[in-house]
């Protein structure tokens, strides 16, 4: 199906994915203040599931439809995924669920992610190696490692010993990025 | 008497200086390369596959073995010190061998571990030895339909790790299932689910989603909590388990021996499957059901005996048949190819020097392992004592560059932070990460098998065929007693109106 095919990639799976997000905003927005509040999480866990089970469900019209076909099995689980989220969120409504408490750490734990987030999309053009030592004395900066003069020392301590056991012993082809071809 | 006599020569060609170094020098790369998260047995001997070409046949292959039994023990290292399973069988490991770790009894999990491992090693290795020809030969004759069957009781096990969220563990497995879908079809080859990218046409790798999902989002879970507090020396207790101790997992290891060899037996149900579903037996035979998940010493010597003994099982197709029973059999066959063998009947005739050099080296293996495993443990534990500020950094990089040389690629590196990130958010949620592995590595098999047994006679194969039909009754009876006793349970607490 043309249409299913194009909301499927490229600028219509932009648009879906907008769609999704703005979708489940309005959901958190209105559980939000509602009674329902220390559910927020669990709710929204639970409509992301249904949400993104029903996009997929409409994307697998677009496979080859036949008996015993790629459409069935994904068709199976997005079903059983639907029944069983909607079986979650009555239980989240009849109060047979716990509230999850607020995230303790949000600030390091935002921070953390971040770093290793940057550190993937840098690796390329930084190497493996600059790029590790980096991400290494960042993270131990942000655990607040207490011994700050080594910090720099076990971050150097463990490119050495990437570059001797993973790329020299095991050949593994670690990208290099600035010094490509000076090793 | 002459498999007696080929196993007496095979032994005492074993005593040359040679031999000896290529079993010790297996065993150590294996526990090694098994205990990095990120090195599978199958990466681990693929790396030295065209290293043991300048090798003799017999002694390459005694090399490639010993490195494949060493590293089930590996895996079972990291698994349970930091929460990060070295090899993707050891991840039931995780369940119980941790909160050991987090007590301070890093000991008795790492202990427990080595005693069952070897000792599942060397049920796993005789059970290869004498009943080689005749268990492959069994295995066989099984149907698609009886596959998907097995898969599915694997599946089913998730009822009981999801305990008290029954729902959300089938979920987490449904969630697993639906991610395997993504990219090339097993039986069509249509892409599903690729949204136009050519870096989902082979869908997520297992390795990325096992170093997410259990590395990864320990880490992220552990800085949601931080506190910055490390731990102290003197909680930790590295102690072995007592003879006691040993002694009453006597049943378990014996009954998860069996477990992983017959399952190791199936061509594509490997250690994986084996180890989770001697764990969930394990736990239901359990007199301390409760103490599953939370540092049970028969949860730790299920999954370990079960994982080590499918060495053997997964060996019976290899050398009987040809068929690779596991990932690290397939890439066996390559070393068998490179030394100009084909592995089979015929070998048994042609080359029995090497069949039972196999034999042999498999079974003395786990004894090597032991020795090392025994001595070696004090220095592993001494790794628990490293403060967390240097850990959990570390555990990410060790995550990320064993995701990395997986397929040497970023877009696997990618992955590993995504299903971190998926990970930290169903386990704040309430669903476990394991069932999700789960159904990651049983995805293809369940959707062949069930779509190859619908393609040759119906839906109604299902029950048409006999051992389906049982396997698949257990399965649903797995699945659906907890939930049914726990409605039950919920009917009797309602007062009387």
């Amino acid at each position: 199906m043309d249409s299913v095919k194009y909301f499927s990639e490229g600028i219509g799976l932009l648009w879906v994915a907008i769609g999704i997000a703005a979708v489940l905003a309005g959901v958190g927005i209105a559980v939000r203040f509602s009674r329902m509040r220390p559910y927020l999480g669990n709710i929204l866990v639970s409509a992301s599931l249904i949400a993104v089970g029903l996009v997929l469900f409409t994307f697998s019209f677009d496979f080859t439809e036949e008996t015993a076909g790629p459409a069935v099995i994904p068709r199976l689980y997005i079903v059983l995924i639907l029944i069983l989220s909607g079986v979650v969120l009555f239980k989240i409504f009849r109060g047979r669920e716990e509230a999850v408490p607020a995230v303790r750490q949000k600030g390091l734990l935002a921070w953390v992610v971040a770093v290793l987030i940057a550190y993937f999309l840098a690796l390329p053009y930084l190497g493996y190696f600059l790029g590790t030592f980096v991400l290494v004395v960042v993270l131990l900066h942000l655990l607040s490692y207490p011994k700050k003069w080594l910090i720099y020392g076990i971050a150097a301590g463990w490119v050495l010993f990437s570059y001797f056991v993973f790329y020299k012993l095991m050949y593994i082809q670690l990208p290099l990025g600035l010094f490509e071809g000076r090793f | 008497m002459e498999l007696l006599s080929n196993l007496g020569a095979a032994f005492a060609a074993l005593l040359d200086w040679q031999s000896v170094l290529m079993m010790v020098m297996g065993c150590i790369l294996g526990i090694l390369g098994g205990a990095m998260p990120g090195i599978s047995p199958a990466t681990a001997v693929a790396l030295l596959v065209p290293f043991s070409y300048a090798l003799d046949a017999r002694l390459a292959l005694i090399l490639l073995v010993c490195i494949y039994q060493a590293a089930n023990y590996g895996g079972s290292i990291t698994a349970v010190l930091i929460n990060a399973p070295g090899t993707p069988a050891a991840a039931a490991t995780c369940l119980d061998g941790y909160p050991l770790t987090q007590q301070g009894k890093a000991g008795k999990g790492l202990g427990t571990a080595l005693v069952a491992s070897c000792l599942g090693g060397i049920f796993g290795a005789i059970i290869l030895i004498f009943f080689c020809v005749p268990l492959a030969r069994a295995a066989l004759h099984f149907s698609p339909a009886a596959y998907f069957g097995l898969a599915i009781f694997g599946l089913a096990t998730i009822a009981s790790m999801g305990e008290g969220n029954v729902i959300k563990a089938i979920l987490a497995v449904l969630i697993g299932l639906l991610i395997k879908t993504i990219g090339l079809d097993p039986i069509s080859g249509a892409y599903r689910y690729t949204f136009g990218s050519d870096l989902l046409y082979d869908g997520f790798a297992l390795i990325p989603a096992l170093m997410g999902l259990f590395a990864v989002s320990v880490v992220f879970e552990k800085v949601e909590k931080w506190t910055g507090l490390d731990r102290t020396l003197d909680k930790i207790d590295n102690r072995l388990p007592s003879i006691q101790e040993f002694w009453r997992l006597k049943a378990t290891i014996v009954r998860s021996s069996i477990i992983g060899t017959v399952i190791g037996i199936f061509p594509g149900a490997g250690a994986t499957i084996a180890s989770f579903v001697s764990y969930d037996v394990a736990k239901r035979m359990s007199r301390e059901r409760e103490k599953f998940g939370k540092g049970a010493l028969e949860g730790v010597a299920a999954s370990e005996a079960a994982n080590s003994s499918s060495v053997g099982g997964a060996l019976i197709p290899l050398l009987a048949l040809g068929i690779p029973g596991s990932a690290t059999d397939a890439v066996l066959i390559g070393a068998f190819v490179l030394h100009d063998l084909v592995p089979g009947p015929l070998l048994f005739r042609d080359q029995p020097a090497i069949v039972y050099g196999i034999f042999a080296s498999v079974l003395t293996a786990n004894l090597i392992v032991m020795l090392m495993g025994i001595y070696g443990n004090r220095l592993f534990i001494r790794v628990v004592s490293v403060s967390d500020k240097i850990l959990y950094p570390f555990i990410l990089v060790v995550a990320l560059i064993g995701t990395y040389s997986v397929s040497n690629s970023l877009y696997d590196m990618g992955s590993c932070i995504g299903f971190g990130i998926l990970g930290w958010i169903l386990k704040r949620y309430g669903y476990p990460p394991a069932p999700v592995v789960l159904g990651i590595v049983l995805g293809n098999l369940i959707e062949y098998n069930f779509r190859r047994g619908v393609i040759m006679g119906g839906y109604g194969v299902f029950y048409t065929d006999t051992l389906a039909f049982v396997v698949l009754s257990l399965a649903a009876l797995s699945l659906f007693y907890p939930l049914l006793k726990g409605g039950w349970q919920r009917l009797r607490r309602k007062p009387a109106a």
